[in-house]
Order: C-alpha cells, then sequence, then structure tokens
C-alpha cells in the first residue's frame, strides 16, 4: 500500500542516488525552530481551505465548532497523546529542534519532549504502522531535505483544529532553508484519498532560535498545573 | 495507544527480578480507590507507585511501573518496532533494519548506540559508597504519575548524536527522551529545575566531560548485572552536581564515571562507573509513555488526569 505508494515516488523522482556523503555537503537544517506566524488550522498554498471529503469536512467542522465551545474531548492531545504530525512543528507556537547528522535527522519537540527519528535512507522500510509519527526516511534533493512519510495514525490531527487524516496518509515534507539559514521553509504534499479529494500542499515557516531555549514541557505535569483536565469522550476507552 | 515496546520488553526482561513477589495491576475501580494514583497490587495489597517504588517488588521495574503478570490490557494494534527488538541481543535488523551503525577508532568520536548496562554492561559503585538517598525535590503528584516525568542520566541504553556544538543523548527509557549538553559554556545564570537539568560539557584530552546542575527526581538507579534490580537509589536535590566522565576504552566500549556532590547538604562526592557496549541495542524505537501507560488499563492516562 503506503509502502508501494512511496516506492514508486521514490523511483521517479530519481531520488536518492547520492552517497551519504552528499548529506555532508548539504544544509545543515540543525538548529531550535519556531513557527514565525502562530496558526491553529493548515490553509493550501493558495490560502483555501484543504479539499476534504464531505464525511471528513462535517468531522473537522465538528472539532471547530466544539473547540469553540471550549470542548476539546476530540483531541488525544488534551490526554498527551502525541498531536501528529505537521501539528506538532507549530502547536502552541513552541519550538522545536532539529539534530542533523551524516545519517539522520532527528526532530526534538519541546511539546512533552518527544522525538522523531529520520534515518536517510534511499528506501523505505517495510510497513510496521501505523505509529503516531509515521514511518519517515529522508534523503536531500539538492539543498532540500525531503521525508517521505506513510503510516501516521489516525489517533492524530493535521492541525490544531482537529483537521482528521486516515492511517493510509502519506506526507512529502521538503524542508528548505531560506534568509541565509534564519528561516526554514516546510513544503508539505498531503496525500490521503479517504480525507480530501485530492492530494494538496502547505507551507509553514519557522523562525530560528537561540540553541539551548526549548524549555522541559512535561504533558502531564502541564495539564495538572494548569487544573485543565480533559472530558474525554467514551469512544477512546470504551470499557 | 500504541507500541510500549521498550517497556514491554524491559518488563519481561526483568520479571525474573522480582518473582518473590506476587504483583498485578490495579483494575481502574481500585486505582480510584487510592485517588488515581498509580499503583499495583502486591501481595494482595494495594500499593502506590511510590510505596512500590521503594518497595522490593518495585525493585527493577522500569520508572516506577509495575511488571505485567497476565493481566495488563494489550496494545490495540502493536506491530512490530523498527529497528531491533528491545532489549539487545536480538535478530539483526531485517527488512526494516533502521541505520546501520559503524565503530570508530576516533576516541572523540562517541556517537552511535551504547548498550543499556542492564543486559551486558557491569556497574558498580566506587569509594565504598551503598546508597545516598536525598531528599525528593518533585511534587507528590509528579511522584505518583508514571509520564509525569523521570530523571534519567546515562541509566540504559542510549543513542548519541554527536555536534560540535551540541551533544545530544536520546535515551532508551525513562522516557526522559534527550539531554542535551551544549559545549563549551557555562550554565545559565538561573536554572529552573527539570528533570533532565542543564548540561554543559568540554573535552578534557579524550575525556568528555559533562557537567549538570538543576536536576529534580530520582536519578542514579543502577541495576544488578545478574539480578536486574535497582542496587542503588539517589534522590536529586536543587543543589546537586553531577559530573559526568565519558570516554572510549576502544572502538566498541564506552566508560562513564559520574560524581554526585551536594555542598549545601553535606553530601561529599562519590562516584559510579558503568560501562557501554557499541551498537548491541538500537533505541530508535517510538515510545510514547502516555501509550504505555494505557497497558495500566483502559483510560490509565485519563484516570491520573481526572
Amino acid at each position: 500500500m503506503n509502502t508501494n505508494r512511496l516506492s514508486i515516488a521514490l523511483l521517479t523522482a530519481g531520488a536518492l542516488t547520492a552517497p551519504l556523503s552528499a548529506a555532508a555537503r548539504a544544509a545543515d537544517l540543525s538548529g531550535v525552530w519556531k513557527i514565525t506566524t502562530p496558526i491553529t488550522e493548515l490553509r493550501t498554498v493558495d490560502g483555501t481551505a484543504p479539499p476534504l471529503q464531505p464525511a471528513a469536512l462535517a468531522s473537522y467542522n465538528a472539532h471547530k465548532a466544539a473547540k469553540v465551545r471550549g470542548d476539546l474531548s476530540w483531541d488525544t492531545a488534551q490526554i498527551c497523546k502525541p498531536p501528529g504530525e505537521p501539528r506538532i512543528m507549530f502547536e502552541s507556537a513552541w519550538p522545536f529542534e532539529i539534530v542533523q547528522t551524516s545519517n539522520r535527522v532527528e526532530f526534538l519537540y519541546q511539546w512533552n519532549r518527544l522525538t522523531r527519528f529520520v534515518p536517510i535512507q534511499d528506501h523505505q522500510d517495510t510497513f510496521t504502522g501505523p505509529w503516531y509519527f509515521g514511518q519517515s526516511v529522508g534523503h536531500w534533493e539538492g539543498q532540500s531535505f525531503v521525508i517521505d512519510d506513510v503510516g501516521v495514525s489516525a489517533d492524530t490531527f493535521l492541525d490544531s483544529d482537529g483537521l482528521p487524516h486516515s492511517d493510509d496518509i502519506h506526507l512529502i515534507e521538503r524542508f528548505t532553508l531560506q534568509d541565509r539559514g534564519n528561516v526554514l521553509q516546510a513544503r508539505i504534499r498531503i496525500e490521503d484519498p479517504t480525507i480530501f479529494t485530492r492530494p494538496w500542499t502547505t507551507i509553514l515557516r519557522f523562525t530560528r532560535q537561540p540553541l539551548g531555549s526549548i524549555v522541559e514541557d512535561v504533558c502531564e505535569t502541564r495539564l495538572h498545573q494548569e487544573s485543565r483536565y480533559p472530558v474525554l469522550p467514551e469512544k477512546l476507552y470504551p470499557q | 495507544m500504541k507500541r510500549p515496546y521498550i517497556a514491554l520488553g524491559a518488563l519481561g526482561l526483568l520479571a525474573g527480578g522480582f518473582a518473590a513477589a506476587q504483583v498485578t495491576p490495579l483494575t481502574p475501580a481500585q486505582r480510584a480507590a487510592i485517588g488515581g494514583n498509580f499503583g499495583a497490587i502486591v501481595n494482595g495489597k494495594i500499593t502506590e507507585r511510590q510505596s512500590l517504588l521503594n518497595s522490593e517488588a518495585g525493585k527493577g521495574t522500569i520508572a516506577g511501573t509495575v511488571p505485567q503478570t497476565g493481566a495488563a490490557q494489550p496494545p490495540q494494534n502493536p506491530g512490530p518496532p523498527r529497528g531491533r527488538p528491545p532489549g539487545g541481543g536480538g535478530p539483526p535488523p531485517g527488512p526494516s533494519g533502521g541505520i546501520t551503525y559503524h565503530t570508530s577508532n576516533d576516541p572523540r568520536d562517541l556517537s552511535g548506540p551504547w548498550d543499556t548496562m542492564m543486559i551486558t554492561g557491569t556497574g558498580q559503585l566506587l569509594d565504598g559508597v551503598k546508597s545516598r538517598p536525598g531528599p525528593q525535590v518533585v511534587s507528590p503528584y509528579e511522584a505518583t504519575r508514571l509520564c509525569a516525568g523521570e530523571s534519567a542520566l546515562l541509566e540504559d541504553g542510549f543513542n548519541i548524536l554527536q555536534r560540535p556544538e551540541q551533544i545530544t543523548i536520546l535515551l532508551a527509557a525513562n522516557f526522559a527522551h534527550a539531554r542535551r549538553i551544549e559545549m563549551n559554556v557555562p550554565h545559565p545564570a538561573n536554572v529552573t529545575p527539570s528533570f533532565a537539568g542543564n548540561s554543559v560539557g568540554h573535552w578534557e584530552g579524550n575525556t568528555l566531560v559533562i557537567d549538570t546542575i538543576g536536576i529534580k527526581g530520582a536519578l542514579a538507579r543502577w541495576r544488578d548485572p545478574v539480578s536486574l534490580a535497582f542496587t542503588h537509589l539517589l534522590m536529586a536535590t536543587p543543589t546537586l552536581h553531577v559530573v559526568e566522565r565519558v570516554r572510549k576504552l576502544g572502538p566498541n566500549q564506552l566508560e562513564i564515571i559520574s560524581s554526585y556532590d551536594d555542598a549545601a547538604t553535606g553530601m561529599k562526592p562519590y562516584r559510579m562507573r558503568a560501562t557501554y557496549n557499541f551498537g548491541a541495542m538500537d533505541p530508535e524505537i517510538e515510545n510514547i509513555c502516555e501509550a504505555v501507560g494505557d497497558l495500566f488499563g483502559p483510560g490509565y492516562v485519563q484516570g491520573v488526569l481526572q
């Protein structure tokens, strides 16, 4: 399924035929990054709403309406489960760190100290998901680092307003430095025919922050200190 | 709920370490009876987490969790993890093997996965010190919550990402996830206590010296390599000062000598030594504490938050 689709995509793109040494000559994405303009919902590159299927649109609208009422019971991040990709990169406008080495790119999020592992390799491993962060592999295309991510758990959301997706989602994230390395752009193509009428693309921009500016966040402690206890839907935990 | 492999594997490996006690997880009703705190039934008696940690039955458990004896809720859709199975010593990576790591003869190249001493390493207290518990600085809430945080220095397996300006250590256990050691800089003037603490590093010859302050919670739980039970428990204080001296003994072996002192409490410096083997464990597995928590019953995290 997703693995086959990814393999075809990689082959047709002629992606990652370069040896790992190319990564050493590639851009260095390492550093701490924070969303330049805080957002809660994703838009397409044209500024329009994502092309949702009718049922998914109804779900998204229901999430947004509930959020306006202060009801976040639909959101598993309220019980400290991972928020999902790409949401976690802009959730609460908190920073994240990228640590890049010759064979891997590691995302270290402030949000509950979560990490995302992206090996630099030319093939997708045997699919074992879904996972909260999906199953990711990355490669360099010139100065852009391209991540193919399949099998992101449908328990997560694409944005903070509850944009849904299925386990069959396929994300292609293209990270590129801009503005002399002070801005990181993520151009993200989202394919999920179960949820969307067509593939679509969104762009996020992040501003470089000082190294060491990430503070320790422990989700359970945070919720406890905020006295913000969630009201959970029964469907999450059937007894 | 997804894939708590490290904990599952470790729990399985540790199962022999407390065979004398009958430990079973609590039902939701029993958890509610003790105010939602995490706990277990030990020899027929409901025991809260902190008591469990301090008990014989609790020794050898991961991050205060309770070994499962058949009553645990299985993951809904576990599936295999990437890379090697947790616990080390498993089969080599197959088609889903992830990164292949290579040893380096460079004494200053510490990068790569280092094996948990729980499997092959050795740990010993130096200077004749047996135990030195201090006051606990975490809140009662934090002390009783599985996912509320856990201090972790270089205790179990870890993977080192090395860059000139910062060394990042990804931890395989305790859900502390990552330690950041900023190189060749002083500590900030004001450090807010955290589970990871604030670490800075520098090289002395071929030894990486990591200086850490501002730690809260329990740390330095050393496991006996035979019984796998914890042999030592040190509670951090606000003034605890930890220095870890990390050096390679060869391409495949790492030595860490950790020293602990606390001038405010009069604690004399004492040291612990451990060695780690290269690459026997790849900790690159999605490891979500809150998902592991669900093993203690549907709605575990819900229960502790309410």
